[in-house]
């Protein structure tokens, strides 16, 4: 009985320790919510993503990149207020804290897709696969909403 | 003598009225002080300054003098821009269409701080998407430039990887139906202080 009973106790010491490792979030921690869009008037070769992503997990995981069949590249964004300027800029390594969720939302963050190979059209889906350190590739369809709109069409 | 005296005192008299009523017609307009809207300011842009010209998203040459009878919402940004134009134009569209009547003396224009890529077509075709009556202004790059730092416009492009984008200060701008006053917005002006503002200014009688 003793024989069984402490390999048992190593094996869920293992798996406890495991789970704690940083950079060892699994898929079923990264929830997404709200994937939307907004649809590109004519000659606009950009458009945005927004999202909420959510971490489940225990451990801190990072988005590390995307891409999308729509765009030839996409990049993570932020907006920011500096010296009275709105300025955009890249983000390489998107933090999603243990426990918490990062809001991509206008004005704020976002995904850009840039080079469009055609334009967003209000009404479809854009696929997007969202790759994370630890999570791995994760996909998402974006909804797309009018152009400019504030939010995704309920 | 004494008939005289009144004589030259009728003259001077009528000489006086002549001058006032002259003064009326020769006074540089516009004429009535500019009305207190809150959350705007009056700027010291001259949009008759004789330099400012521009082509308008048909490509055609116009200086703001040719939207005399408009209001005018002057908004600086670019086509290539994901996330704050495409808000900022969605919201006006949603400020104007609450104008009712008024809306046909109120035009919205983009413009563009990228003149090279925002040429007229492009311009036209994406200001339509948010309201079939927004226009856009662009032209040469001097002629942008010139018209951003008469307007106080911040801006400069920044490094995208291998592309660029343009940083730049976000305002709103009000140019009156005379085309001889600008008013901005302040950070912190809200929709509803535009949508007075806007109200106001489109029911003034233009001298």
């Amino acid at each position: 009985m003793s024989d069984l009973r402490y390999p048992r106790a190593a094996i869920a010491g293992a798996l406890v320790a495991i789970s704690l490792l940083p950079g060892v979030a699994r898929a079923a921690d990264i929830v997404i919510e709200r994937p939307w869009s907004r649809a590109t008037p004519p000659g606009a070769t950009v458009g945005a993503g927004y999202l909420v992503i959510r971490n489940t997990g225990k451990s801190a995981d990072r988005l590390v990149g995307a891409a999308t069949p729509a765009a030839a590249m996409v990049q993570v964004h932020e907006i920011r207020m500096a010296d009275g300027e709105m300025q955009m800029r890249e983000v390489d390594d998107l933090e999603i804290p243990a426990g918490g969720s990062v809001h991509l939302e206008p004005g704020g963050l976002h995904l850009m897709l840039m080079d469009l190979v055609a334009p967003l059209v209000t009404g479809t889906t854009v696929p997007v696969t969202l790759e994370f350190a630890g999570a791995g590739r994760v996909p998402v369809e974006l909804a797309v909403a009018p152009p400019g709109a504030p939010g995704p069409t309920p | 003598m004494v008939a005289t005296f009144w004589r030259a005192a009728a003259i001077a008299a009528l000489a006086l009225l002549a001058g006032f009523l002259l003064s009326l017609v020769l006074r540089p307009s516009p004429t009535a002080p500019a009305p207190e809207l809150p959350g705007f300011y009056l700027s010291k842009t001259d949009p008759a300054a004789p330099d400012l010209s521009f082509l308008d998203q048909d490509g055609q040459p116009r200086t703001f003098a040719d939207y005399r009878g408009r209001v005018l919402v002057v908004f600086f940004g670019f086509v290539r821009c994901p996330d704050v134009c495409p808000t900022r134009l969605f919201e006006l569209a949603q400020v104007v269409k609450g104008l009712g009547p008024a809306r046909d003396r109120v035009q919205v224009l983009l413009a563009t701080l990228d003149p090279e890529r925002d040429v007229p077509e492009v311009l036209k075709g994406y200001v339509a998407a948010f309201d079939p009556g927004f226009g856009g202004l662009t032209g040469t790059p001097d002629q942008m430039a010139t018209l951003a730092q008469r307007f106080y416009v911040a801006w400069r492009k920044a490094p995208l990887g291998a592309d660029y984008t343009i940083d730049h200060s976000a305002a709103t701008y009000l140019v009156d139906a005379t085309g001889r006053r600008v008013y901005v917005a302040g950070s912190d002006t809200t929709d509803k202080q535009l949508f007075a503002a806007l109200g106001v200014l489109a029911s003034q009688e233009i001298p």
